[in-house]
């Protein structure tokens, strides 16, 4: 999988990726709210050899994006059903143009609401409560909790809720539909 | 002429972190600990909800102060 958008590269994470993805999930500051990575680069390419079966059968993507040839960060879609999918491994360096991780986002999230077969879309995702930036962020689009446990907030997005958001953070950040 | 202090209370609400309480008008806001892109999205919709104007993120690179993105709000709203 290989496409461009917004002047930005986005292709399938491939197993010479792991050192990268390794990097910035066992990034002290940034992968503070995600799930606990192995510290071993070979866990890293394991998963990502089985992740590569996951995606020849479209039931999961896992993408690099990429800036003029140097890596940015990671989106990934999994879960993926009939009319819904889940995002997350949302994670970028630091100090990049302040757009780019929000036009991954933007662009992967399009990306899953593309392959879905119903007209009745919507995103799945989870947030740590502790993780107040980002709630404040996908809270924009206007997402349904539904479900909270003494960790996270279980949110639910419709298609229709982040087409708006979306086309308004892209007018923001200068760029067309 | 907007408010520089409704401003500032309003740019500070974006920071979301008690450390970062001591933002003034002439701070160095990307040296703050607490500087990320959210954050700078966020500003960037607060201006655009608040004021009802557009600034861009090339914009905003441009701006070194807090004062800095008053004075270009300020010229986006009496343009």
């Amino acid at each position: 999988m290989l496409f461009e958008k917004y002047g930005l590269q986005f292709r399938s994470v491939q197993t010479e990726d792991a050192a990268f993805i390794h990097g910035l999930r066992t990034n002290e500051k940034l992968a503070r709210h995600l799930s606990k990575t192995s510290a071993e680069i070979a866990d890293q390419e394991k998963w990502i050899g089985e992740y590569e079966e996951r995606e020849k059968i479209g039931m999961e993507y896992y993408f690099v994006c990429e800036n003029k040839g140097e890596k940015m960060g990671l989106n990934r879609v999994y879960e993926i059903k009939e009319d819904s999918f889940e995002i997350g491994s949302w994670i970028f360096k630091e100090h990049i143009e302040e757009a780019i991780p929000i036009l991954g986002d933007l662009t992967i999230r399009a990306f899953g609401f593309s392959v879905l077969k119903s007209v009745k879309k919507h995103c799945t995702f989870n947030v740590k409560k502790q993780n107040l930036k980002v709630l404040r962020y996908h809270k924009m689009f206007n997402p349904e909790i539904v479900a909270e446990d003494e960790e996270n907030y279980y949110f639910k997005l419709s298609e229709e809720n982040f087409i708006k958001q979306k086309d308004k953070l892209l007018k923001i950040l200068g760029h067309d539909k | 002429m907007i408010n520089e202090q409704v401003f500032l209370e309003k740019f500070k609400e974006q920071f979301l972190d008690a450390e970062d309480a001591s933002i003034q008008l002439e701070t160095k806001f990307r040296e703050t600990n607490d500087w990320d892109s959210l954050t700078g999205m966020s500003i960037l919709v607060m201006i655009e909800d608040e004021y009802s104007v557009t600034v861009t993120p090339d914009e905003l690179k441009k701006c070194e102060l807090v004062s800095d993105i008053i004075l270009l709000v300020n010229n986006k709203v009496n343009a």
